[in-house]
């Protein structure tokens, strides 16, 4: 009677809408929003605070309209400077675990310096790369993947050194040769530690590149990009064009993030855990 | 088990014809120290079903790893298929199957089956009729397109038989494949090997703790005993193939099983 009665309620509800679906997927994140920025902006009526100290959601917007073609600008190159450390960040981040990953003793005796890298504060290593590669694109990218490829090499490392003893056995068993088991096995075994290493390095690079915008951005060649715009207005006190900025380079992280994650869903998707989709 | 004395009297060559693995006083020391093996004698005919059946700890596993050429001896001498169990001519006649069914979560079953044809090299192109034979064999043909993680645990258990036979091996080792299951899923799979056995031939050595799955799958069972893991006994399972589910009733089956049970108290 029980599974009666359940077939009948999924049979006679009618299916949500797409747009009702989205509707009660959104509401919530909304009407928070909708109510933060009201409190923001009473607070700001009532107390009277200095527009440099606290702008109000009003003037960010303003700023953002204002400030568009600059914001675009400066969103475009921090856009480009990411992705080239992105691929960077992948391309050196999945070789080096390889290399980490083939032999016990290499991994021993490299990867405290790895941890040693990860943990040096970039800003005492800004200088250096600045004599290096110069204000501007390529000591913004170096900065970036310095930052961001820890996540990608320790997450890579850790998924080719778990491949489970008897798969290796089962190859072993037929005779594979180690490019059969590194194409076959190990690399596919690794992917979903992989992806996880993508999805945080994804966010890092953003930063990263913010950050070394900040540090070696060339205003005059068009090499800035937001970090630079930040570290302008900061210095002329130009809070909303400040929070403008922010809320940008917040948007372009969450941009790569998303796109990440959705490459992960692809790659993933029919047999991960993480991927799929349950229906109880 | 026919000891080494006995071998001398038979024809030498026809003996080799039909020697398949040959264990000669095998020594098994861990690492550690412990002795794991001691004194293994035992030799497979083909055509034979070989259970080695004893408690947890004997040994027995041990002993199919280094059958299978996953692991060395200490003393003796293993061959199998007339060679070291590392050669490439041990290595081709020989499947293993795992105690989970170890597949490829990524590879959907038709996939799976096919890995060991793809690592040794045969041609595509002659994939397919061999998959779909063994597909068919195990039942699994509707669930070619499937993923692991779809199947229940026999179903998995299927694919990964499916897969150890699909290079029609001489000698397939089966290291307490079927532990996990229930007790009906057991039962059936039983069944179903003993079948696949039948049609493809094959020479089987399983290790369980199951007296009544080694009764019912075996021609011989043989008895260890824990630490150092030894044979201590023989059992002879006086039934012929093809086994059904009757046989489960018969007094030849509880005959062995009383034998065998009495064996392992010793």
């Amino acid at each position: 009677m029980a599974i009666q009665k359940v077939s009948v309620l999924s049979t006679t509800s009618s299916e949500p809408s797409a747009v009702s679906k989205w509707f009660s997927k959104s509401l919530p994140p909304i009407s928070a929003l909708v109510v933060f920025l009201l409190l923001w902006q009473g607070i700001i009526l009532i107390s009277g605070l200095k527009r440099f100290v606290l702008p109000s959601p009003i003037d960010v917007v303003q700023s953002f309209i204002d400030k568009s073609p600059e914001l675009l600008d400066a969103a475009g190159f921090t856009l480009r400077s990411s992705s080239i450390a992105f691929v960077l960040v992948i391309l050196l981040g999945t070789i080096v675990s390889f290399v980490l990953a083939s032999n016990k003793f290499i991994e021993k005796a490299l990867y405290p310096y790895a941890v040693m890298l990860q943990s040096t504060p970039v800003i005492a290593l800004a200088p250096i790369i600045i004599i290096w590669f110069g204000l501007g694109l390529g000591s913004i990218v170096v900065i970036s993947v310095i930052i961001a490829i820890f996540a990608v090499v320790a997450n890579t490392t850790q998924g080719l050194i778990s491949v489970e003893n008897n798969l290796q056995n089962l190859f072993k068993l037929y005779g594979a040769s180690s490019n059969q088991t590194l194409l076959k096995l190990r690399l596919p075994f690794a992917l979903p530690y992989m992806v996880t290493g993508w999805r945080i390095a994804s966010a890092q690079v953003v930063i990263g590149s913010i950050v070394g915008e900040y540090m070696a951005g060339a205003g005059g060649g068009g090499q800035g990009g937001l970090g630079l715009v930040i570290a302008a207005s900061s210095a002329r006190l130009q809070t909303s064009y400040l929070f403008a900025s922010a809320l940008t380079s917040a948007l372009i992280g969450v941009g790569f993030f998303l796109l990440v994650n959705f490459i992960g869903h692809l790659l993933l998707r029919n047999w991960h855990e993480s991927a799929v989709q349950h229906e109880n | 088990m026919i000891s080494a004395d006995s071998i001398r009297d038979i024809e030498p060559q026809k003996l080799d014809a039909r020697l398949l693995v040959h264990v000669r006083e095998v020594n098994k020391r861990y690492g550690n120290g412990t002795l794991a093996l001691e004194g293994i004698n035992l030799e497979v005919r083909e055509g034979e079903f070989i259970s080695l059946v004893g408690p947890s700890g004997c040994g027995k596993s041990t002993l199919l790893r280094i059958i299978a050429g996953l692991g060395d001896v200490s003393d003796g001498l293993v061959t199998v298929n007339g060679a070291a169990p590392t050669s490439v001519r041990a290595r081709a006649s020989t499947a293993f199957v795992f105690q989970e069914a170890t597949l490829l979560p990524w590879r959907p079953v038709r996939a799976n089956v096919e890995l060991p044809l793809e690592l040794q090299g045969v041609s595509k192109a002659n994939w397919k009729p061999v998959v779909d034979e063994i597909l068919e064999l195990v039942g699994l043909s509707k669930f070619d397109k499937a993923y692991p993680r779809e199947l229940s645990g026999g179903m998995r258990m299927r694919v990964s038989i499916a897969r150890a036979l699909v290079t029609k091996p001489k000698l397939l080792l089966m290291d307490e494949p079927f532990g996990a299951l229930d007790e009906i899923t057991r039962q059936r799979l039983n069944s179903d090997l003993l079948r696949l056995k039948e049609i493809l031939g094959a020479t089987v050595i399983f290790v369980t703790h199951n007296v009544f799955e080694a009764v019912f799958l075996s021609s011989r069972i043989a008895i260890m005993s824990a630490r150092p893991g030894r044979f201590v006994r023989e059992v002879a399972v006086n039934a012929p193939y093809p086994r059904d589910a009757t046989f489960r009733g018969s007094p030849e089956f509880g005959q062995a099983v009383m034998e065998t049970v009495q064996s392992l108290e010793h």
